[in-house]
């Protein structure tokens, strides 16, 4: 603070002395909400989380359920068996070089 | 006496005792700086109950790393009354008459207490005679006694532009403190 600040705040001591009245003091205390009300907003709080994430995975689920193959007829069993048939199709093809044939004559399409 | 980062601590998971610790060693500077912003007793009350509720609501938030605890007091009474002004679309008391009659702090029939009661007026005639910007400055700085580099955190501007503008409102309270006191005497 320089002189001309010092003399400032020395000439504007007198209003430094505004005081509340001391009964407000314990007013606001008593306005102030009680922990449990406080502990209480939180917790409704969380409940909407909670409720958000518990509909969001439901319907996540609901959408696999009906989405998965076994939704329409087929069932576990029969779902296995293709999957592997599929897998030894794919083997068998590229023992026998088929795969590299097939992906020489897509890659012919693509050029010409 | 709980130190200050434990009554913060406590006060954060609800305790209300640590909160009314907090609050009576912070009460009388906030409550001032909204006395003199608003020139208004009532309101400055109303204004400083608002300060101490908003704070306990946001205490969790607060970071006792950052801003000091006075400093993040003050942001929010100087965001409340921005608020407050804004909304009554002046800054004037209600009864600018009243306003001098009750400043608070006097200590009536002495005759030092009535040149005491002069000066305050003076001074706060003064005060009100200055723009908003410049009056906020004057009364974090000089009655307050805030550092430039606290008025920045809590007004959210540049140190160099509140030296500028400290440098030309003392400039005109010179000029208004001479005229008010030759008037009176």
């Amino acid at each position: 603070m320089d002189k001309d600040e010092a003399q400032f705040s020395e000439l504007f001591q007198p209003l430094r002395r505004v005081t509340p009245r001391t009964s407000l003091l314990s007013e606001t205390l008593l306005a102030v909400p009680t922990k449990q009300s406080v502990a209480g907003k939180r917790e409704s709080h969380f409940l909407y989380v909670e409720f958000a994430q518990f509909a969001l995975l439901s319907g996540f689920l609901i959408a696999l359920v009906l989405l998965s193959p076994m939704s329409r007829g087929a069932s576990m069993v029969d779902e296995i068996y293709a999957m592997e048939i599929e897998a030894e199709e794919i083997n068998q093809n590229i023992d026998n070089g088929q795969l590299l044939a097939e992906m020489d004559s897509l890659e012919f399409d693509v050029n010409n | 006496m709980e130190s200050f980062e434990r009554l913060v601590s406590l006060a954060r998971s609800g305790n209300k005792e640590a909160f009314g610790q907090l609050y009576t060693g912070y009460f009388t500077p906030i409550y001032r700086f909204l006395y003199w912003r608003s020139r208004h007793k009532e309101t400055a009350e109303d204004l400083t109950q608002t300060v101490f509720l908003k704070a306990y609501q946001s205490l969790p938030s607060f970071e006792s790393t950052g801003t000091p605890f006075l400093s993040w007091l003050y942001t929010i009474a100087r965001n409340l009354y921005l608020d407050h002004a804004k909304k009554k679309r002046s800054v004037l008391p209600d009864e600018p008459e009243t306003f001098w009659e009750n400043l608070p702090g006097v200590l009536p029939s002495t005759e030092e207490a009535s040149l005491g009661r002069e000066n305050k007026e003076i001074l706060a005639r003064a005060l009100s005679g200055l723009s908003d910007d410049q009056r906020e400055l004057v009364i974090l700085r000089f009655i307050e006694d805030r550092s430039y580099e606290e008025i920045a955190k809590i007004t959210g501007k540049n140190e160099e532009a509140l030296r500028a503008l400290n440098y030309r409102a003392m400039k005109l309270l010179r000029e208004k403190l001479k005229h008010l006191f030759t008037d009176n005497g």
